[in-house]
């Protein structure tokens, strides 16, 4: 971890006005919670949850996850402005290390956090589904920053082939092919809202708590350590 | 030591040859790396900056090798050719940010003094969005200089800046060379290489051309066979009278159009016509040398 690039990726996220991207989607979550609060009679506590894991670990995490990793990595290797971070006697798993902890940080503050206060506006305190919604947030959040920073190196920081990732792969086989829920970050998050809320007639975790926090784990862990690698081996003026 | 030693670098994108077999041997003071656009340049520094492997050959700064080897930096500034910086930061946190990840012992002394080098305090303060391309290549330059590198890498570094500033650019890396440091720029512009550069490497289409003192690179340049075009009220008068003289080679009527002429010697080229002209009476309309393009100059120079 290396202070100056933490300090510059916080302001680069947060310094700038595109830091109301990033608040946008949390916010029109939370919005969205209030408004079906006041509007839907009918809605159980299990409906609260399924909205939440659909929009909130479906969506909001992912594109808040993948807006400011494409703001810390993909625009800087693009615009080439990173050669000022390559050329400093810094290992390079301390730079990727540093930015995926804005960007993990990023996903907290626009995604996990918003989800436990969505969630609280949708059931108050009751079933334990904010903290289910806030501690699913944060391992969806992990595995998210892991795959984006590796795809957006790995596909020559193609922000289409994040997208392509998410849209396909997270959104739709993940739903249609079973399997597929073991390799799924949507679904490890889905997992830890189902195992920690105690709302009855929900669903059960699509797989293991335990399995999706070593596995958001793992994925966190591998991406830096790919991109770091990649990192060693870039070539700055290849374009 | 900071020798900047290239032996046998080749470096090939796909089948494109980038760099082909180069071997240098810098030393300290300033050496100009000169060629036109897509020569290979850009693609040679980023290699003694150790950002791009070679594909054959080696890097090494004062023995150390240049790639995979982030301990390098300490000695080496690089001011790359890219005008993108962060620029959401001020001149001054720029600077500053290199300075800490440089760990230098006294990062705000150090930020003032580099951007006071570069001429720079009254804007320190402003968005580097804000700054004029000049003005971003100064800050570019404070930022390579804040940790004080023995080697100074800089592709284009006179790109965008107006006289004034260029002059003073010229003097602070002059100044620098006469401390003992490193310094390698590249430009595609002769007369900012022989300004300053105590040596000059030539490189054409990834080929080390020539290499030499700027006085050797200027005189295999203008040596050599100079072609114009000459319009006048009667050619074929002039092309008999310019032949009757060594300096010229040859002479061709051209249609009714004018006349073309290969000269050896340009200073007594450029005596002999108006003289002559003069002598027996021929009008000089027009005279425009045609192969003045940097692109033919350093292709003579590849083929000699």
């Amino acid at each position: 971890m290396n202070t100056p690039i933490l300090r510059l990726g916080l302001r680069s996220l947060f310094g700038r006005a595109r830091v109301w991207l990033l608040i946008a989607l949390p916010l029109v979550l939370i919005g969205l919670s209030v408004l079906l609060r006041s509007v839907s009679t009918g809605m159980t506590d299990a409906d609260a949850q399924s909205f939440l894991q659909v929009f909130g670990i479906g969506i909001v995490v992912p594109v808040v996850t993948l807006l400011a990793t494409t703001t810390l990595i993909n625009s800087e290797f693009d615009d080439g402005s990173i050669i000022y971070l390559l050329t400093k006697p810094i290992s390079r798993v301390a730079i990727i290390g540093s930015k995926a902890t804005i960007v993990l940080g990023a996903a907290l503050i626009g995604g996990a956090v918003p989800m436990g206060i969505a969630a609280l506006v949708l059931v108050g305190s009751g079933g334990g589904l904010a903290l289910a919604a806030l501690v699913a947030g944060v391992v969806a959040a992990a595995a998210y920053v892991g795959i984006f920073i590796a795809l957006a190196t790995v596909m020559k920081r193609s922000i289409l082939g994040c997208l392509l990732y998410w849209l396909i792969w997270e959104s739709t086989i993940s739903s249609l092919i079973s399997p597929v829920k073991w390799l799924s970050a949507r679904s490890w998050g889905d997992s830890l809202v189902a195992a920690i809320s105690s709302i009855v007639g929900a669903g059960k975790p699509p797989v293991p708590a335990l399995y999706a926090v070593l596995a958001a784990l793992v994925a966190l862990v591998a991406g830096v350590l790919l991109v770091g690698r990649r990192l060693a081996a870039m070539t700055s003026s290849d374009e | 030591m900071t020798d900047l030693v290239l032996s046998n670098v080749s470096r090939w994108y796909g089948n494109v040859v980038a760099v082909n077999d180069v071997n240098m041997h810098i030393t300290s003071g300033i050496t100009g790396l000169l060629g036109p656009n897509g020569a290979g340049k850009s693609t040679l520094l980023s290699m003694m900056a150790g950002l791009l492997p070679p594909s054959t050959g080696s890097v090494t700064i004062g023995g150390a090798p240049a790639r995979e080897n982030v301990a390098i930096y300490r000695q080496v500034g690089l001011v790359p050719v890219q005008e993108s910086l962060y620029d959401f930061l001020t001149g001054e946190q720029f600077v500053r940010l290199n300075a800490d990840l440089q760990r230098v012992p006294q990062p705000a002394t150090a930020t003032k003094y580099a951007i006071g080098l570069v001429d720079m305090a009254s804007a320190a303060d402003r968005k580097i969005s804000t700054y004029s391309k000049g003005m971003k290549q100064r800050i570019k330059v404070a930022s390579a200089l804040v940790h004080g590198p023995h080697v100074l890498l800089l592709d284009e570094p006179f790109n965008g800046m107006d006289p004034i500033q260029r002059r003073h650019m010229m003097g602070l890396l002059t100044g620098f060379a006469e401390r003992g440091h490193t310094i390698v720029f590249s430009s595609h512009i002769l007369e900012e290489v022989e300004q300053i550069a105590r040596q000059v490497e030539v490189l054409v289409a990834g080929r080390h051309a020539a290499s030499g003192d700027f006085a050797e690179i200027r005189r295999l340049m203008t040596d050599r066979p100079n072609q114009y075009l000459i319009r006048s009220s009667d050619d074929r008068a002039l092309a008999t009278l310019l032949l009757g003289h060594p300096s010229v080679r040859g002479a061709r009527l051209r249609g009714h159009h004018g006349l073309e002429v290969e000269a050896d010697d340009l200073g007594q080229f450029a005596q002999i016509v108006p003289r002559l002209a003069r002598e027996h009476g021929v009008r000089i309309f027009e005279l425009t040398p045609t192969d003045e393009s940097l692109e033919s100059v350093f292709s003579y120079l590849v083929n000699t």
